[in-house]
Order: C-alpha cells, then structure tokens, then sequence
C-alpha cells in the first residue's frame, strides 16, 4: 500500500506474534456469545435470570451502554474534528467514528438476542407502529443515526471529507436525539419513580460524553505506544482528553450526587423511589454502585487524572479503562434498582436479589470483546491512519 | 384461578418455573395492607383494565391496545416481546412466555378453541376474556337484539362459588356494578397514579 511514509516499516513498534495472540484472546468469548445468542434466539429454553418481576436485565444495560455510552460518546468526540474542526482532534476521526458504528451495530445485535420476537417488529414497525411510544421512536432514530454515521464512514474512507463532514452534523445530532430518546424510554413511564422524569435523557448524554472521552484516551493510548512518529499528537490529545474527562467526571459527582439525595430525602420515605435509591446505597446492589461506579468509575480515575506528572505514564489509560467499568456499572444499577425492590403487588416483601446468568455474562462480554476485536483488526492493518498522521510522517 | 386458565389456555407452570418467577398466570391472589392498617387482605389481582393504561402508551407496535367497550385486549402477532409493557404497569399483571408453552398430552383435548395459544417471547395478561364477548355480541346481533346484562361474564367471575365477584357495565348507570361501585368501601388499586383502573374493591364491613 502507497501511504506516502519514508521508511514506514519503523513507524510501528509491535509485534506479530503478540498481536496475533491478542486477537485469539478476544475472539474467544466472541465465538461463545455467538454460540449462546443463536441457542437463546432459536431454542425453546429461557437461559437468562430474567423474571416477571425483572423483566430487564443484563442484556438492556448492555444495550445502553453499547448504542448510548460508546456509540454516541465515539460520535460526539469524532465530531469535535469532523464537525467543529478542532485541529487536535482531526487525528481521531476515523477511529471515533468507526467505534460509533461498530458499537452502534454491536448494541443492535443485543436487542436481537433480548427480543422475543424481534421479526415481528419489522411488520410492526410499517404496519401498526405507534408513535407515542418511546421505543418506536427510538428505532426509528437509531435507524436514522446508523444510515447516517456508516454513510459518514464510508466518506472518510473514501476521502470525501467534505461531504462527510456534512453528514457528520446530521450524524451529530441525530445522535444525540436517539442517545435522550433511550432515556426517555426509561423517563416517560409515570410507573417507575427512579426513573421517572426529564433527568435521564440528559444523564445519558452526560455519560456518553464520558465514555466517548474515556474510550478515545485509550485509542489514542494504544495508537501513540504503537505509533513513535506520531507520538507527541496523540500524547497531546491524550492530555486534552484527560482534561475534559476530568471536568465532565465532576459534573457526574454532582448527578450521582443529586439523584441519591433526592432519592433519599426528597419523598415521603417509603416510596419507590427511596427504596429503589436505597437499593443502591445500602441494598442489593450497594457493591456495583459504591465498587463500580463510584469508587472504580468516579473516584479512582478522577485522583488519577488530577495527579501531576502522569503524562508519560499509562495513569490516563488506566483511569480511561476505569471510567469505561464504571459507566457500565452505571447502566446496571440504573438499570436494576427500581426492578428490585420490595413490591406487595408483587407478592414481593423483601429486595429481590438479582444475579445474571453466565449467558448473560458470556453474550454481552463478548458484544464487548468483538467491538474490541474489530478496532484492533482494522488498527492493526492500519485501516484507519488518518491523513493528519502520513503528513506528519514525510516531513 | 383454574377457569381462568382452562378458559385462555393458559399453561401450568412447573415448581422450577415459578421458583425462576416464569409463573404464567393471568389472575393471583395477592396480600395487601389497607390504608386502615388491617391485613394483609387476600385480592385477587388481574388486569386492571385502566382507563387511562400506561402500557398501551408503552407498546411500539400497538400490540396492546384498548377496545371500544374499556378492555385492554393483546394482538399476540404483534408483539416484539420488548417487555416494556412490562415494566409500565404498576400491578404487575403482565407475564411473559418465557419458554415455549406446553401441555400434558391428556390436557390438550381440554384447550379453548376460542383462544389461541400463545407462542414463545410474547407478553399475555387478563383480557376480561374478551373472546366470550365477541361471542355474546354475535349471538345477539343473530337474535336480532342488544346485549344484555348477563350475557357475557368473564369465566372467573361465573365460577366464583362465594359469589365474591361481580361484572357489569360501568357506563351503565342502572347496573349492579355501577352501584357497588359507588359503595362508600370501594377502592381502586394506585390511583393516585390517574391509571383509573376498571376494578373496583370492597373493604370488609367494619
């Protein structure tokens, strides 16, 4: 391939053997969650934790962290290049915008695997859709937001950039229409009082702006250890990223902050909502929302990324890697809380504890490994150098 | 209970079933505190068939929907079993095939060919069991005449041997049902969430 490099050959520092390694690794669990997603789709057997009174587990918060957090936190960060043509972050518009799609196809997947009947929606989808509800427009903007991010990949690849950077300000905020239209699938219902209100649509995409940052330090991490002639742009990049990360983690201190208390002291005592809020303070799920997404997700990170001196060292990485568990975690409690909690009518007197099966596990893990999977494939043959990058390497 | 679920073909459940909470039934009996602090009373609990119903708002595909007569019917075709019909109502009515339904060889020749049976990943619930009023309905435009009060019940409320449950015409101002319902110990499960459910309680006589 004709890339324009002088002596090209010492511009990467890894090896095959290794690298080769890594993609066995990762393709394992892949394979598996293939395995289990086509015994769950066509087997007559349930093999999820799931019950009437957890209809939404493991699969949903896959789901929205997969299409919500990395999806469209990948396409906010690639159109800080593309769209407001902030020269630092030119470098990284392929690689966000290929995670957007990859994560954004990835997620859909899951909603396969979680669907009972996913072929019935494409009849009812044209034949009997109904527009009040907050899943058709969700569908319907998310089929949007991927003809719209793979058209604008497609451009990039293409180099036409500037009908991509075009399509990418369509992609933008299509994005961020269907990113507050998952919350809403979640806000609208009056049923749930954890979840009811306007706050979820905008913590969705707080948390996408999160996840987007953490998601391109680490892209930028792993393409500056391999990358020696490009170094200093992306430990450049790096260091931006760690800051706005750092600023958008506090303003997630203050949500997390707020929603607690609310929950807490804002009602009659009692209520749904402060049970639901209690199940994560000191309830079943006390160990994912203090462990994960507070001390893994919030705390640690932030006194990483505010330590002097880290910028030579892989401390933003690893804080990246933490936010990245974190949001997750996010997703699950959020997710579970007012799902657990006690319910009469449901014949419920007590928490309900719940534990996801290894299906579960091993499909949505390995939703993540093959996002992981695909972005070192495509890293590694070099698919998604950007022409910021060769220019930088001839002179 | 039991007529409930011959009637709608609804499938028994296995104790592995209900210990994972796969329990498939469309009406339980479940044990509530009152406001008075007395309980917990034993309710039978089914679809509350609200006037305002959150879950038909909830359906992408308009599976779920609701009849002119106030029912909250299913369209079982249409359902994509998202479950987030699920998760919209407050009773906690909804069940979901979880598994594909089946029954004893010596059951089948008991199934309701009035309703049919339900595949697996879709949600069913209580539909007042809205196939007896299709039937009602044709008998009497056959007769030549109106519906009459009585024509139609629901099959638990025709096998309840106390005679505990009544069923009318709420928009009928002469019916039994109307007048219960005005009865100073009637209630309505959650109404402060403006569901308006159809089903109407009787506090015990003080």
């Amino acid at each position: 391939m004709s890339n324009g490099y002088v002596n090209y050959e010492s511009k990467t520092t890894s090896g095959g053997t290794g690298f080769w390694l890594w993609i066995v690794f990762l393709s394992l669990p892949v394979l598996w969650a293939v395995y289990w997603g086509a015994l769950s789709l066509f087997s007559s057997e349930d093999y999820s934790a799931l019950g009437n009174r957890t209809p939404w587990g493991l699969y949903i918060s896959g789901y929205a962290f997969l299409v919500v957090s990395c999806s469209i936190g990948a396409c906010l960060i690639g159109s800080l290049g593309s769209v407001f043509q902030m020269e630092r972050f030119v470098i990284l518009e392929k690689r966000a915008v290929f995670l957007a799609v990859t994560s954004l196809v990835t997620g859909m997947s899951l909603m396969l695997v979680e669907l009972g009947q996913p072929l019935n929606m494409i009849r009812g989808y044209i034949d009997t859709p109904n527009p009040a509800s907050p899943i058709f427009g969700m569908g319907v903007i998310y089929t949007m937001d991927l003809v719209l991010i793979s058209s604008e990949f497609v451009l990039l690849m293409t180099n036409s950039l500037l009908v991509a950077r075009r399509i990418g300000i369509l992609a933008l905020f299509t994005a961020i229409a269907a990113g507050s239209t998952v919350g809403s699938v979640f806000g609208l219902p009056a049923t749930k009082p954890y979840w009811n209100g306007p706050y979820l649509p905008i913590d969705f995409i707080l948390c996408a702006w999160i996840t987007g940052f953490a998601m391109m330090i680490i892209v930028a991490y792993a393409a500056a250890k391999r990358d020696a002639v490009n170094r200093p742009q992306y430990l450049a990049l790096i260091d931006s990223m760690g800051k706005w990360l750092a600023i958008f983690l506090v303003v997630d201190c203050f949500f997390i902050l707020w929603t607690v208390s609310t929950g807490m002291y804002g009602g009659g005592g009692g209520g749904e909502k402060y049970l639901a809020t209690m199940a994560l303070v000191s309830g079943p799920l006390q160990v994912t929302f203090w462990g994960g997404e507070i001390l893994v997700g919030l705390v640690a990170p932030l006194a990483l990324l505010l330590l002097p001196g880290w910028k030579q060292s892989g401390t933003p990485c690893v804080a990246a890697i933490m936010v990245v568990i974190g949001m997750f975690a996010n997703k699950v409690n959020m997710l579970l809380a007012p799902q657990t909690i006690p319910t009469p009518l449901f014949g419920l007197d007590a928490y309900r504890i719940v534990i996801p099966s290894m299906v579960e596990i091993s499909i949505v893990g390995g939703a993540i490994a093959f996002i992981i999977l695909a972005y070192s494939l495509v890293d590694r043959f070099e698919l998604l150098t950007h022409e910021a990058e060769v220019h930088a390497a001839t002179t | 209970m039991i007529a409930c679920k011959h009637e709608n073909n609804v499938p028994y459940s296995t104790p592995e079933s209900v210990d994972a909470d796969h329990l498939r039934t469309w009406i339980r009996l479940v044990g509530i505190k009152l406001s008075s602090g007395r309980g917990p009373t034993p309710l039978p609990l089914g679809c509350q068939h609200c006037d305002s119903p959150p879950c038909t708002n909830a359906c992408p595909t308009s599976a779920t929907y609701q009849t002119p007569e106030g029912i909250v019917a299913q369209i079982y075709p249409r359902c994509i079993g998202c479950r987030y019909c699920m998760n919209a109502c407050p009773y906690g009515v909804r069940v979901y095939n979880w598994t594909t339904p089946e029954w004893p060889d010596s059951m089948v020749p008991m199934d309701n060919p009035d309703v049919s049976p339900r595949p697996k990943g879709v949600v069913e619930k209580c539909t007042f069991c809205h196939h007896r009023l299709i039937r009602a309905n044709e008998r009497a435009r056959a007769e030549g005449r109106e519906l009459a009060p009585g024509d139609y019940v629901p099959a638990c409320v025709q096998t309840c041997p106390a005679g505990a449950m009544a069923f009318g015409d709420l928009a009928d101002p002469r019916s039994e049902i109307t007048a219960l319902a005005a009865n100073p110990r009637a209630f309505r499960l959650k109404e402060e969430l403006g569901t308006r459910p159809k089903v109407i309680y009787l506090r015990r006589r003080e």
